[in-house]
């Protein structure tokens, strides 16, 4: 537990003195947000109708370009090696580093979410919702991008095409989440697509410290 | 006996680099690995610090060396971070109680105490090196693991890592460093790896500059 807390601590070092990074990808969420927005013109039904789906791709994407400071830089200076020899495991790299990358890069965007549609539609009715499920996806999209990350820190070339064979599992979890709102807008509780996105973060949790452990044993290698 | 390497043989990429490799390694030792490059120096540091798997024989540490030291060719330093907080963040992680005077001793014993508050990234890659081995100063692990650590230091820092080396062997540390060049250490054991590489030819007639 002393390893987990001095880890994440050096983590959140890293992270707060990099501090460039996290507001560069609070800067693109709003920014790519509000283009699209804007490309729906005066159609402002059709907005209402699409802003949680335009705001769950929006962090999406946020989420798998921003993750790769966290592992790339690691590696390339041999920190990864250094942390392994001075007896941290890679499950307690992984996991301090996943909860820094929640922390510095979803968690702002779930705050800022709301006031985005806020700036848009004055108080939008589903909120709430929206918050909830992004706080509760946003774990295993930060899962499934560090799975993708660690697997790819090898491979400079093939990049683009393995990065394609980890989209796919982006989509249930995208699906569940945006349906969530679907569901409050017709009146009803989603409390089924809640269960359901807990559940994806109950597999993809250990999915991501078996493969990434052994990914991240290899590199040392 | 700090350190027994026993009949080992080292793969990478799936080739031997070498095979039946055996030494004992006492207390206060000075170890210079030598050989040519892609011999293997830096896998068997790697493989007594435990990152890689030895493919047969065994490499057993004293029970007494709870934890190792280990300087690859890599600095481990953050570019975007400053000198300070860089030496401060690997004191953390290594659970090494230091106060700032003595980061700014250790600096100072290699020169670079100007240089406290610049970023990593600004710094030339001596500079880079220099600060890197300043971590040799803060560490109290009884193995210390050094690859290539003299590699772009000049000559005045390469003077003072040869001294912080002897004053670390004489407080009973281990020191195990791979180097091309001669240290001039008294009393140093150098192990050349060519003799149990699979890549030298021992056939083979090399050049040297007399025979030029």
């Amino acid at each position: 537990m002393m390893n987990l807390f001095l880890l994440i601590n050096r983590e959140f070092k890293l992270s707060i003195k990099n501090f460039k990074s996290a507001l560069f990808n609070i800067f693109f969420f709003v920014i790519s947000s509000f283009i699209f927005f804007l490309s729906f013109g005066s159609e402002f039904e059709a907005i209402i109708e699409f802003s949680h789906g335009i705001i769950w791709s929006v962090l999406l994407f946020s989420l798998i370009f921003s993750v790769d400071q966290f592992y790339d830089s690691d590696f390339k200076d041999g920190s990864l090696k250094e942390l392994k020899i001075l007896g941290y495991s890679s499950v307690e790299i992984i996991i301090s580093k996943l909860f820094t990358m929640w922390f510095f890069i979803a968690l702002p965007i779930i705050i800022i979410a709301p006031l985005i549609l806020y700036s848009f539609f004055g108080v939008y009715p589903y909120n709430k919702t929206l918050i909830i499920s992004l706080f509760l996806a946003s774990p295993s999209l930060i899962l499934l991008a560090s799975l993708g990350e660690i697997l790819l820190i090898r491979a400079r070339k093939n990049k683009i095409m393995l990065m394609l064979i980890i989209i796919p599992f982006y989509i249930p979890i995208l699906i569940f989440g945006v349906s969530a709102v679907d569901v409050a807008k017709l009146g009803f509780i989603p409390d089924k697509n809640f269960i359901i996105l807990v559940g994806f973060f109950m597999i993809t949790l250990p999915l991501t410290l078996v493969f990434g452990k052994l990914c991240i044993d290899q590199i040392c290698e | 006996m700090v350190l027994k390497i026993d009949s080992i043989t080292l793969k990478r990429s799936n080739k031997i680099l070498f095979e039946n490799f055996s030494v004992n390694v006492n207390k206060s030792q000075i170890i210079i690995l030598t050989g040519d490059n892609g011999v293997g120096k830096s896998s068997l540091l790697e493989a007594i610090s435990g990152v890689l798997k030895v493919c047969e024989g065994q490499i057993n540490i004293s029970k007494d060396i709870k934890k190792i030291f280990y300087l690859g060719h890599e600095n481990c330093l953050k570019d975007e971070l400053s000198v300070y907080d860089n030496l401060r963040v690997w004191c953390e992680v290594a659970r090494k109680k230091v106060i700032d005077n003595q980061i700014h001793d250790g600096l100072n014993y290699f020169n670079i105490s100007k240089l406290v508050n610049q970023p990593i990234k600004k710094l030339s890659q001596g500079q880079k090196r220099r600060v890197a081995l300043t971590k040799l100063f803060f560490t109290d692990s009884k193995l210390i693991l050094l690859d290539e650590p003299i590699a772009g230091l000049d000559k005045k820092s390469e003077y003072n890592f040869s001294k912080l080396v002897l004053k670390k062997k004489r407080t009973g540390k281990t020191i195990i460093l791979t180097s091309h060049k001669d240290l001039g250490f008294k009393n140093q054991n150098i192990v050349d790896l060519n003799r149990f590489s699979k890549k030298t030819n021992k056939n083979t007639k090399f050049d040297t500059w007399e025979n030029l």
